[in-house]
């Protein structure tokens, strides 16, 4: 699926979740993002996944309207800590993939205590993080497989071959 | 020239560039402050994100649960009934979403009367924010309203938090129990002083008052309203009740916890106090 398609998909994720995100309360909030994420750093190269995380950033940040950058830093620590996983996990959307993904949401999350310990002491901020952090890390834990599941999907759509070897006839 | 090392070295300017965007973010942005105002580009960049979502909150926000209800298999008599009662459904609800809008709307201008002193600006909730760690509102306002960062924000129930961020036609709306939120706070019974902080967690939408003094007295129900102090709220706003006092943990104050008056999970329409005559 080119790039352009995967952040447009991404995009309409997680604009809806915004719209309707108020039915499921502010407890157990889903982080679409970190699965976004954690689709492209399993699935994508360095430069294809790391230009779709650029374009989808400032949306990003735009939609979570929290302290500026630090949830855009947390999300490409978790980038780059996918593609140290590329191809050393479970090829499908199962338990282990699952697992990868909620301890993605928890680096995620000391990624920006981390910042917010180097910056500036926003103790509430802070506590609301240390607090979120783990309920968080199962809920997206589980919306990452069915990301994952939906986005793998259109990818077999679009380009049937992806990461399949395929006998060719060539003229 | 410079496309072929770019070309050789794209991998290092992407991950540079990754590392260098959060970070020009970051240290552009107002921290851990609510209010920030922001550049041109931002604000007309969020307008497609704005309009998808308040798009998607009107479409299913009144009869979007209930609109495609339908049978497909049934005798003809008994499609045509069903469809008939599908359609009554389906025009009840709509009511209903008329009448309660009605009721909202009235409460809104009640308010409005009540307080004629007020500029007040309204404007809809369209969205949330998606992570669990803060607690903002996106709001649509029309695009000649004049807002800034920090304005009070308000609805018929009381205070629904400050303006954070201003885009074209929208903006993000921190509320009460949002982490970075402080308002000097007043006991409507004892005028007992305390500032409520968001706690943005435990058990949803409630926050903390603190720096409530040990030799006042605050008893669970207790109504908390704006002291008007810092300049930003007006007085007398109710923030909302007492839930829970806690025994002191900073030796000179007390603390108690705090329901908000305001209903956010519900919340559809709210005011924003863009000043006072």
């Amino acid at each position: 699926m080119p790039t352009l398609i995967v952040v447009v998909v991404a995009w309409l994720m997680l604009v809806v979740q915004g719209a309707v995100g108020g039915w499921f309360g502010e407890w157990l909030v889903p982080q679409l993002a970190i699965s976004v994420v954690v689709f492209l750093g399993l699935e994508r190269t360095m430069v294809a996944g790391g230009v779709a995380l650029l374009m989808l950033m400032w949306p990003v940040e735009w939609l979570v309207g929290g302290v500026g950058g630090i949830y855009s830093l947390g999300l490409v620590a978790v980038f780059f800590m996918m593609q140290l996983f590329r191809g050393r996990v479970q090829g499908s959307w199962g338990l282990s993939r699952g697992i990868v993904a909620g301890l993605a949401t928890l680096v995620h999350s000391l990624v920006m205590l981390l910042v917010l310990t180097l910056s500036e002491s926003g103790e509430r901020v802070m506590a609301s993080i240390a607090w979120q952090m783990w309920t968080s890390c199962v809920a997206t834990a589980l919306a990452t497989l069915v990301v994952g599941r939906v986005l793998g999907r259109l990818d077999r759509l679009m380009d049937p071959r992806r990461g399949r070897n395929v006998l060719e006839f060539r003229s | 020239m410079l496309l072929a090392w770019l070309e050789h070295h794209r991998r290092k300017v992407v991950a540079m560039a990754l590392l260098l965007v959060p970070l020009v973010m970051f240290a552009t942005s107002a921290g851990a402050t609510p209010g920030k105002d922001v550049g041109a580009p931002a604000r007309y960049a969020a307008v497609p994100m704005g309009w998808t979502q308040s798009k998607v909150s009107a479409l299913l926000g009144v009869t979007g649960l209930f609109g495609g209800a339908g049978s497909s298999e049934l005798r003809d008599e008994n499609a045509r009934l069903q469809a008939e009662v599908d359609r009554l459904r389906e025009e009840n609800t709509r009511l209903i979403g008329v009448l309660q809008e009605n009721g909202r709307l009235r409460e809104l201008v009640g308010f409005r009367e009540r307080h004629p002193e007020y500029n007040l600006i309204p404007a809809r909730v369209i969205a949330r924010d998606t992570s669990p760690f803060f607690r903002v509102l996106k709001v649509e306002i029309s695009a000649d309203a004049k807002l800034k960062p920090r304005m009070p924000v308000v609805s018929a129930q009381g205070v629904v938090g400050q303006v954070h961020q201003v885009f074209e036609g929208y903006a993000d709306v921190v509320i009460v129990s949002d982490p970075r939120s402080r308002i000097d706070v007043v006991s409507q019974r004892n005028r007992a002083q305390g500032v409520v902080e968001g706690l943005g967690h435990e058990r949803d939408y409630q926050g903390r008052i603190s720096y409530l003094s040990e030799r006042d007295e605050v008893v669970v129900g207790d109504v908390m309203v704006t002291s008007g102090m810092g300049g930003i709220f007006p007085r007398e706003l109710v923030v909302g009740t007492v839930a829970e006092v806690q025994e002191s943990q900073r030796g000179l104050f007390q603390e108690a916890v705090i329901s908000p008056s305001v209903d956010f999970s519900r919340l559809e329409e709210v005011f924003v106090i863009a000043g006072a005559e």
